[in-house]
């Protein structure tokens, strides 16, 4: 697979590093020379001192024949366009971008943007798991708009224990997967029973998942 | 009617001069304090200061989703850019002008349905010279 990666910024560098360890070929693109001279230096002839959101510049590193372009900024803005222009200009088949404000994430999507990754919510996530004490997880945005992969813990106390799958009343759009019983990955078949510290790993819709939280612990998310 | 204008400069001074005879409350967003200020004294206008990075937050404030023409006019290609495109897409702003200094970022979000209008310093630069050649 040919990539192009535009900015190399800290996951621009370290997905380029993945992307070759797994045979693919790989141009970045940085418009900072020094980050373009450090890159040479490490991984050889794979950086591009340029704006990756001038066409020319896309045309010379290749885009006519770029499987995929990852936009790795960290401005949103910058992100979008060189997405946008792969696809209108260059046909290239998947776009994926970084994004900072994660209330720009449904306009990427409705743009058509492919692969939409929320950094800041990635960071929101992984200090809910490992700091504070909040029992619904956002593991991941699906690819469906306003859908979301969840982690819900159930206390003692929860409204659900004791109780089967089948009988918990569910949300119209919030689907039960999985279930984590003493570390062990469960189906999520109808007659299986719900215990304290389960944890339960569900899709479900944004404006769901509160409804979601609540019907499962007896508690407000 | 009501029109929000994005960017603050003298392109904005002007359209604010057309607009408002032609009863828009006008309303500007942007970063330029000292400007802003400027053009409320000058027309009696709400302005907007942006004071961080998280652009959509102000535009929300500055009610875009009940304006019936938003205009992307700051100097800073990109931001007008997504700015106007979420006017666009994710408020149904009505009318969306967009300015676009880059001919090619031009001429491309021409085809993806934008209304852009933008001349570059290379346009400007070829009008210029053949005035003087005559």
């Amino acid at each position: 697979m040919y990539v192009i990666i535009v900015g190399c910024s800290p996951a621009g560098y370290h997905l380029s590093k993945g992307l070759l360890a797994s045979g693919n070929e790989v141009i970045v693109i940085d418009k900072n020379r020094h980050k373009c001279q450090l890159l040479y230096d490490e991984l050889g002839s794979i950086a591009m001192h340029g704006d990756g959101t001038d066409k020319k510049v896309l045309e010379a590193a290749g885009a006519a024949r770029t499987d995929m372009l990852f936009a790795t900024t960290r401005a949103d803005q910058t992100n979008l366009i060189a997405c946008q222009i792969a696809k209108q200009a260059f046909n290239i088949p998947r776009t994926a971008a970084t994004l900072t404000d994660t209330k720009n994430e449904p306009l990427f999507q409705i743009l058509g943007v492919d692969l939409v990754v929320n950094s800041t919510h990635s960071i929101v996530t992984q200090f809910e798991a490992g700091v504070t004490d909040k029992r619904l997880l956002h593991l991941t945005d699906l690819e469906i708009p306003n859908t979301e992969l969840v982690q819900i813990y159930i206390p003692e106390d929860a409204w659900s224990v004791g109780k089967r799958l089948i009988d918990i009343p569910m949300p119209d759009h919030s689907f039960v997967s999985l279930v984590i019983k003493h570390e062990i990955l469960t189906i999520a078949s109808p007659n299986l029973i719900i215990n304290a510290h389960d944890e339960i790993i569900a899709i479900t819709r944004s404006e769901e998942e509160h409804i979601l939280y609540e019907t499962l612990t007896g508690v407000s998310a | 009617m009501n029109a929000l204008i994005f960017g603050c400069d003298i392109l904005t001074d002007l359209i604010i001069k057309y607009l408002q005879p032609h009863g828009y409350n006008v309303t500007v967003v942007a970063y330029e304090q000292d400007l802003l200020i400027d053009l409320e004294r000058k027309y009696t206008l709400p302005t907007i200061l942006i004071k961080d990075h998280i652009i959509q937050d102000y535009l929300q404030e500055s009610n875009v989703k009940n304006v019936d023409m938003f205009l992307s006019l700051s100097t800073d290609d990109h931001t007008n850019v997504m700015l106007a495109q979420e006017a666009k897409h994710l408020f149904d702003v009505k009318t969306v002008i967009c300015r676009i200094e880059n001919p090619e970022l031009n001429e491309i979000y021409s085809e993806l349905g934008l209304t852009v209008i933008g001349k570059s310093d290379s346009q400007l630069y070829l009008e210029i010279t053949n005035l003087i050649e005559g």
